[in-house]
């Protein structure tokens, strides 16, 4: 099945796996990220409006 | 016949394109202040800081130069992305120079060696790696232009047309919206970004088939394909190079530490890097298994047809193999790693020209609206630069050696200030100051005999990877040397 070269073989289906994982993982989180930042950034604004 | 299908694929491009510079446009009303711009209020959080780290790191340009490397060498091309998977990892884990420099507060390296080293470090510093910086992406926008004109059908001769489009999609929401909206449009082009790469590999490893890509490696590189010591284009000079650029890269390189410095705190920065360490390893085996697939499938006379085999062949190669519906989901994935990559660059460049090189001639502190104007003026003046350096300068050799010399002209004197920064008491402006003048000497001469054609050839017999570690050797020295130098001064 590798063809004599399992390591080349285990690594590219390892970064298929991987990075879809990540990606699917990353999306669900990241929006939820940006979500925060920019009420964070709102929340400062703000601030330094009212000092 | 490529299978671009303006109806279909056009659309799906039209759609992503839409909802990026919508997206990065709406951001822009948080933008208020100069460390808005920069670094983002210093508000960003851990998965969005993965997906825009690996986002930045992936454009069309390393596509190119990836898939080119396997091409070239086989699996060994992959070798950089391992090595740099490692020095992420290790770095985030230990938080080797990252930990100090994001507890610094500093917004740019150069911010930081000031603490250390004085004023004129600072500048001098911020002079090299705008000029490393801009000399490596003056590139960016002209290959990206080839891969798209390629992929699409298009003649060769609309590629300023493809150039000029991309750069002012791009630069619109970077200069209005700055590091919030490129971090924003880098989650969604993360997301475009990993679906096509993702759809694309699946299809190349089921229809043409590891049995016949391992056959295709062996026939044409035999050992070396699968071993990097073993390849004659390679070598041990190559290796030790790779490691050490690799190395400085995480350390050092602007858009990278950019993201560490956006972060909220320090903590959130290391585990950017070492969940993102092993993005690096795909970010090579991916373009490389479509350049080898591509070595695969075009035939001898196809790839003897084009003007830079090794570089076109990938991009050739998939017009024809992806089908409609599918390609409008790569180009899109293209031009969204292509935009990210750019957006991220033109800011990260000039955040070092605002924050490092103007500096000395504020004498008194900019209002937030003067210091915003001459940041979206300096986004605008790198556009302009990309486009006309992408039109008239010619790569002399492969495209990663290129940009490794180029970026080694600040790589090795900042990693070298970097360490000693934080971790050598003795270190002064005196060794800081040679490390940076023998740092960029060595690579800047390179380039330079490579392009003059009394001395082309000498520089092609010293090779780009070993000027590479010349240039390393040279800062290292330059810092001990010069420290030592100077008189120590008594309390």
């Amino acid at each position: 099945m590798t063809h004599g070269h399992p390591f080349w073989f285990i690594l590219i289906w390892v970064c298929v796996v991987w990075y879809s994982t990540t990606t699917i993982y990353v999306a669900i989180r990241g929006a939820a990220d940006i979500k925060a930042m920019l009420r964070r950034l709102k929340l400062k604004d703000a601030d330094r409006d009212a000092r | 016949m490529p299978h671009f299908s303006w109806p279909i694929d056009g659309s799906i491009v039209g759609l992503y394109l839409a909802i990026t510079m919508i997206a990065g446009l709406l951001v822009r009303k948080y933008v208020s202040r100069v460390e808005d711009f920069l670094v983002a209020g210093r508000e960003m959080n851990l998965y969005l800081g993965i997906a825009s780290l690996a986002a930045t790191e992936f454009g069309i340009i390393t596509c190119m130069y990836t898939a080119q490397a396997g091409y070239a060498n086989g699996f060994a091309g992959a070798f950089p992305g391992i090595c740099q998977a490692v020095a992420m990892f290790v770095i985030g884990v230990s938080g080797f120079c990252v930990k100090p420099l994001r507890d610094s507060g500093a917004m740019t390296l150069p911010e930081l060696f000031e603490k250390r080293f004085g004023k004129f470090v600072r500048w001098l510093a911020g002079v090299v790696i705008v000029l490393g910086g801009l000399l490596n992406m003056g590139v960016f926008l002209k290959i990206g232009g080839d891969f798209l004109c390629l992929v699409c059908g298009f003649d060769l001769s609309y590629l300023a047309w493809v150039m000029g489009a991309l750069l002012l999609m791009v630069a619109i929401y970077t200069i209005l919206g700055g590091m919030l909206s490129v971090l924003v449009t880098d989650f969604l082009q993360f997301i475009v970004m990993s679906a096509g790469l993702l759809v694309v590999t699946v299809m190349i490893l089921n229809h043409v088939g590891w049995e016949k890509i391992v056959a295709t490696v062996e026939q044409h590189h035999g050992a070396g394909g699968f071993n990097p010591l073993a390849n004659p284009n390679l070598g041990w000079a190559f290796v030790i190079f790779q490691i050490l650029a690799n190395t400085a890269a995480t350390l050092t390189w602007q858009t990278t530490i950019s993201r560490l410095l956006a972060a909220k705190d320090s903590s959130t920065g290391r585990k950017v890097y070492t969940r993102t360490s092993f993005f690096f390893v795909c970010r090579w085996m991916i373009p490389g298994l479509w350049g080898i697939a591509a070595l695969a499938m075009l035939s001898p006379d196809v790839r003897a047809g084009l003007a830079d085999p090794s570089l076109h062949a990938m991009p050739v190669f998939l017009a024809t193999f992806v089908p409609v519906g599918l390609m409008g989901l790569l180009i899109a994935a293209m031009l969204a790693a292509d935009m990210s990559t750019n957006s991220s660059y033109m800011l990260g460049w000039g955040s070092v020209i605002y924050n490092d090189i103007l500096a000395p001639f504020r004498r008194k502190a900019w209002s937030h609206s003067r210091g915003l104007l001459w940041n979206r003026c300096i986004v605008a003046a790198i556009g302009v630069y990309l486009f006309v350096f992408g039109l008239l300068y010619q790569i002399e050799g492969n495209v990663w050696s290129y940009l490794l010399l180029t970026g080694s002209i600040y790589l090795s004197s900042m990693s070298v200030l970097l360490i000693a920064c934080c971790y050598w008491r003795r270190a002064n402006n005196w060794g800081a100051l040679g490390a940076i003048i023998l740092g960029a000497a060595v690579p800047i001469a390179h380039l330079a005999m490579e392009k003059i054609a009394a001395t082309a050839g000498f520089a092609a017999s010293i090779g780009k990877e070993q000027a590479g570690i010349a240039a390393f050797v040279a800062a290292a020295l330059g810092m001990i040397i010069g420290s030592l130098l100077k008189p120590r001064t008594t309390a």
